[in-house]
């Protein structure tokens, strides 16, 4: 008795700060591709607060579930909002009938990392210099080269395409580092799940602790997004999301597309993790053959909207005490389908973008972005474009058309340009304040000049190109309110990212410099060489006989040589 | 082709900047050739581009500093000229504008053909314009609209105007072509030589010199008002983008010089120095030839331009066809010359070897950049030898008028005989006749 309340003095402070500050809630979501491909989506949500102002409101110890690795350089660093993203594959946006992947906040292509610092007069450090710091910490916790290799990677433009998700910019300064030559991999996730509160060892992320099953997946995104709490808002969050596409058919035409935890997985529905307040798996049901579909068990149902479509979403709760998920499997399949057979057409994804290089010279070419507006109603947008320094666009070039018409420069409304600063390491960044007409598909055509690197900033293999970030559109009028009318605008998918773009780069002979050097010095010192003697020497005359005179010989006889300097002994002097 | 027609219209020079004209004007109609001729690297470099002069236009007309980011070299003045004066944004304004510059070189090439040469009878400065303006060089790059073109129209209008005697025009000039791209800076001192000479055949004999203190006052005081006119237009940022990438060769892209190789092929530690030797390497031909061409300044100025045309940082073919147009001035030179075919036909060759190897690198992507290195250093050692040929030759021909002085001098003591048959014969062909031969010794000046 006494042993036991003594428990409870000892342990009184632990519980205060990891039961009823901080909660965390997981969640695994389905959604079947009309192409026989399934998106994977587990996202892991905690719920934070500083308990005071002070300054170790992040706690130190294990004994929570918020990861004092991850938090603590951001507030030392007086971070605000961070998002890092990883993104490996292609997101095919004809085929998926979606602009992107489920989770919006994955960036494109390559590595990514965003955020905002909070503006401190009584940190000794400067905004950037924190920011370094901040992208190195991380950097070392994921495995990954985060950190900006140069100053002038960073780049400073992008805080209207990332506005802050709580409060708004004052005092603020966004920061956004793209490596689109990162690739997803294996390294990257095991920190991944050590974040997280469960560690993969159960609830939902024991499901994603197999790399050798997930990594075998198409497309694959990972990131992280974390609200630091601040004096207005006491309640921190962070987020984890592992989005992958699993071919639910490999070879088409040869097998059903239903599938199961287990086939999806090899594992049975988990046991659920003690600590978490909600643990859910969902399944959004496609847009079409919806009403064929069956799961097993029967879960619960409601409506949502989906990038503007209206969509069935089945929820299993696994905290629910009457189902007794754990353990079970939870089966997919389709009512009357045999092998699954690949469709001919696929509905058109609301918006969809895409972005080549056309005239391609080893030295020019022309970025061809094509975005498209498969809705009923005119969208406004902006897109933007992050570019090395070496990529040097021609602004007075720019054309706008709507695809089989001619030049329409009213769709064009602004652009936003900030040249890098060659030759130092730098970033261009543009802006186009876009109007996107219904039902049809606006071509923006950039001419660039790639100009010539040192051979020492090639990056290595540098005859394979260098790959350039992904363009985002960004969609300025998306409606929240559930109440609105227009369709296409209720959605929560505020971005849409491109493809990124492999460039080559001419490339000069990696072997030839000392070559060069030994050459053209050459040059220039039989050009010195020459001018130097025509100059300073002494220049006279001699007489050279005829070739049918008697006399014969070298041409500088006895007779004329001593003349000709003698005579001329005066007058070159003169000369 | 009726030869005789043809060497008759020459001769007349009025109908030779007619001709060019009419060419220029007309080739201008054809938007293909202009089109690829703009982006030929050959013909302009990122210093003389129109396309990038356009760019920086476009950005400056927005309200934005084209100069803050890194990507427009051109001078502020080029800027205002383009923007205020005559809007780049019309072809048909650009293509007057750039025939008119060329038939400007070319009218300043007479003068100073003119200047050098009072007594001849005019029949020659149909050839010296034709030279001029139907050398391909020259047509290419004023079709590409590159502004070398005008680069060249200022100096040679600086260098006409100081061969006859307009102190304050020519150092207006020169004012303008070091704003522009800084290395005819090099010429000054032979221009004040120029302007300092005691007589002048052309100006009347009772002019006193000006003193080189007040020609350099006269020079300083253009420069610093440009410079005050580039400050109105976009406060100093100019400096870095526009000498700063003279100086410094930040910008690599390929051009028909010695520099953009060397310096993507240079070791990060050695790049300030081997900077230094080639900008110094430019610096160090002034004094010498000022002083051993000091009796022909107008000789030490050609072979100057020559230097700079082939060893500046960021040359293209339009500043080899200022020197050559220069050289049609001296045809006294160009007849002493030792290997003027061999100087030609590697000119052909490499004209030829350039955009071949040029495309193979940078268009098709299929060679590497060694191709294109090695047509310039044809280029390059091909326009170094001439320059060193024009040099030799400009100072053998001193030699044979020294001779000829003394030839006449003894003439007219009574024990010798007539050696020279009188002054209208030319030098080259009694010298000829005699077998006699001008040599460098291995001695030096004493």
């Amino acid at each position: 008795m006494l042993l036991s309340s003594l428990r409870i003095i000892i342990l009184a402070p632990i519980y205060a700060a990891a039961v009823s500050s901080s909660s965390f809630h997981e969640s695994l979501t389905l959604h079947p591709l009309p192409d026989g491909k399934l998106s994977v989506l587990f996202e892991f949500t905690t719920y934070f607060t500083s308990e005071s102002s002070s300054s170790s409101s992040i706690a130190q110890s294990h004994h929570s579930l918020t990861p004092p690795s991850l938090l603590l350089p951001l507030e030392q660093n007086n971070v605000s909002e961070l998002t890092v993203s990883f993104v490996a594959g292609r997101w095919d946006q004809s085929r998926s009938s979606e602009s992107g992947p489920l989770h919006h906040e994955s960036g494109g292509g390559g590595g990514e990392v965003r955020g905002w610092l909070r503006e401190d007069e009584e940190m000794r450090k400067t905004s950037s210099e924190r920011w370094n710091s901040v992208t190195h910490a991380l950097g070392g916790l994921f495995c990954a080269g985060l950190g900006p290799s140069d100053e002038g990677e960073n780049v400073r433009t992008f805080g209207e395409i990332y506005p802050p998700v709580i409060g708004d910019d004052t005092n603020l300064t966004h920061f956004l580092l793209s490596h689109p030559h990162h690739h997803l991999c294996t390294e990257n996730l095991t920190p991944f799940l050590s974040l997280l509160p469960s560690k993969g060892l159960s609830g939902l992320s024991s499901l994603l602790a197999q790399p050798g099953i997930i990594f075998s997946w198409g497309f694959k995104t990972e990131g992280i997004e974390v609200i630091m709490p601040s004096s207005s808002q006491p309640q921190g969050r962070w987020k984890g999301w592992w989005e992958g596409v699993v071919d639910l058919v490999p070879e088409r035409g040869t097998a059903s597309r239903e599938f199961s935890i287990e086939t999806l997985s090899k594992k049975h529905v988990p046991r659920v993790f003690p600590e978490a307040e909600s643990s859910v798996i969902r399944l959004i049901k496609p847009k079409v053959d919806s009403d064929r579909m069956e799961a097993e068990p029967a879960g619960r149902v409601e409506e949502k909207w989906v990038d503007g479509v209206k969509r069935e979403v089945v929820e299993w709760d696994m905290l629910d005490e009457t189902t007794q998920l754990s353990g079970k499997d939870i089966k997919v399949r389709w009512n009357d389908e045999g092998d699954f057979k690949y469709p001919r057409t696929f509905a058109k994804a609301p918006i969809t973008i895409s972005r080549t290089v056309v005239d391609s010279l080893a030295s020019d070419g022309t970025f061809q972005i094509k975005i498209t507006n498969n809705g009923a109603v005119s969208r406004d947008a902006v897109y933007s474009e992050i570019w090395p320094w070496w990529a040097k666009g021609w602004m007075s070039e720019i054309k706008v058309h709507i695809e089989g018409r001619k030049d329409d420069p009213t769709l064009l409304r602004d652009v936003e340009y900030h040249p890098s600063t060659p030759p130092k390491v730098s970033t261009t960044t543009l802006h186009f304040s876009l109007t996107l007409p219904q039902r049809s598909t606006i071509v923006l055509t950039i001419p660039f000049t790639k100009l010539t690197l040192k051979y020492t900033e090639h990056r290595p293999d540098a005859e394979r190109g260098v790959e350039l970030s992904s363009g985002v559109l960004t969609l300025l009028d998306l409606e929240q309110n559930q109440g609105s009318d227009d369709e296409a605008r209720r959605s929560e998918r505020k971005r849409i990212y491109t493809n990124r773009l492999l460039l080559d780069v001419p490339t000069p002979d990696f072997s030839m410099p000392y070559n060069v050097i030994i050459m053209s010095s050459t040059v220039m010192a039989v050009f010195f060489g020459l001018m130097q003697g025509g100059l300073t020497r002494r220049w006279g005359w001699v007489e050279v006989p005829k070739e049918d005179g008697t006399e014969s010989g070298n041409g500088l006889t006895k007779d004329t040589m001593p003349v000709g300097i003698n005579e001329k002994e005066a007058l070159s002097d003169a000369i | 082709m009726d030869w005789d027609r043809l060497k008759k219209a020459v001769r007349s020079y009025p109908e030779v900047l007619q001709v060019g004209t009419l060419l220029r004007l007309a080739l201008f109609g054809v938007p293909a050739l202009t089109n690829v001729l703009q982006r030929r690297p050959e013909l302009s470099t990122p210093l003389t581009s129109f396309r990038s002069l356009k760019e920086g236009v476009y950005i400056y007309e927005r309200g934005t500093n084209p100069y803050s980011g890194g990507v427009f070299y051109h001078s502020p003045l080029y800027l205002a000229f383009f923007t205020y004066i005559f809007p780049i944004s019309s072809n048909v304004l650009s293509a007057f504008v750039f025939t008119l510059i060329d038939v400007a070189s070319a009218w300043a090439l007479v003068r100073i053909w003119k200047t050098r040469n009072p007594t001849s009878d005019g029949s020659r400065e149909g050839l010296v314009s034709a030279l001029y303006l139907f050398n391909p060089y020259t047509l290419l790059s004023c079709l590409a609209r590159s502004t070398t073109s005008v680069d060249n129209a200022v100096l040679l209008l600086a260098i006409a105007s100081a061969a006859s005697d307009q102190a304050t025009i020519a150092l207006f000039f020169l004012a303008i072509a070091v704003h522009s791209s800084l290395y005819p800076l090099l010429v000054l001192p032979p221009i004040i030589m120029l302007l300092r000479r005691p007589s002048n055949g052309s100006s009347s004999p009772s002019k006193v010199p000006t003193s080189t203190l007040s020609l350099l006052f006269t020079f300083t005081t253009f420069f610093v008002a440009f410079t005050g006119l580039n400050w109105t237009l976009a406060g100093f940022s100019w400096l870095r983008p526009t000498w700063g990438v003279i100086t410094n060769v930040t910008d690599l892209t390929p051009n028909v010089g010695m520099w953009w190789y060397f310096f993507t092929e240079m070791f990060e530690h050695f790049r300030t120095f081997f900077l230094g030797v080639f900008q110094i390497h430019n610096l160090i031909y002034v004094a010498p030839i000022c002083m051993r061409l000091s009796d022909d300044p107008l000789f030490a100025i050609l072979v100057l331009v020559g230097i700079f045309s082939t060893w500046k940082s960021y040359p293209a073919l339009g500043d080899m066809a200022l020197w050559a147009g220069l050289l049609g001035c001296f045809p006294e030179v160009v007849s002493n010359l030792r290997h003027p075919l061999f100087t030609l036909t590697v000119h052909l060759y490499t004209s030829i070897l350039l955009p071949l190897l040029h495309s193979l690198w940078l268009l098709t992507g299929t060679g590497n950049a060694n191709f294109f290195y090695a047509a310039t250093m044809v280029y390059g050692l091909n326009a170094s030898l001439a320059i060193v040929d024009v040099l030799s030759a400009g100072l053998r021909l001193g030699v044979k008028r020294s001779v000829g002085d003394w030839l006449r001098e003894r003439k007219r003591t009574p024990d010798i005989k007539g050696d020279v048959n009188g002054e209208t014969e030319s030098p080259d062909k009694v010298w000829e006749e005699k077998g006699w031969s001008v040599i460098q010794f291995t001695r030096q000046v004493s």
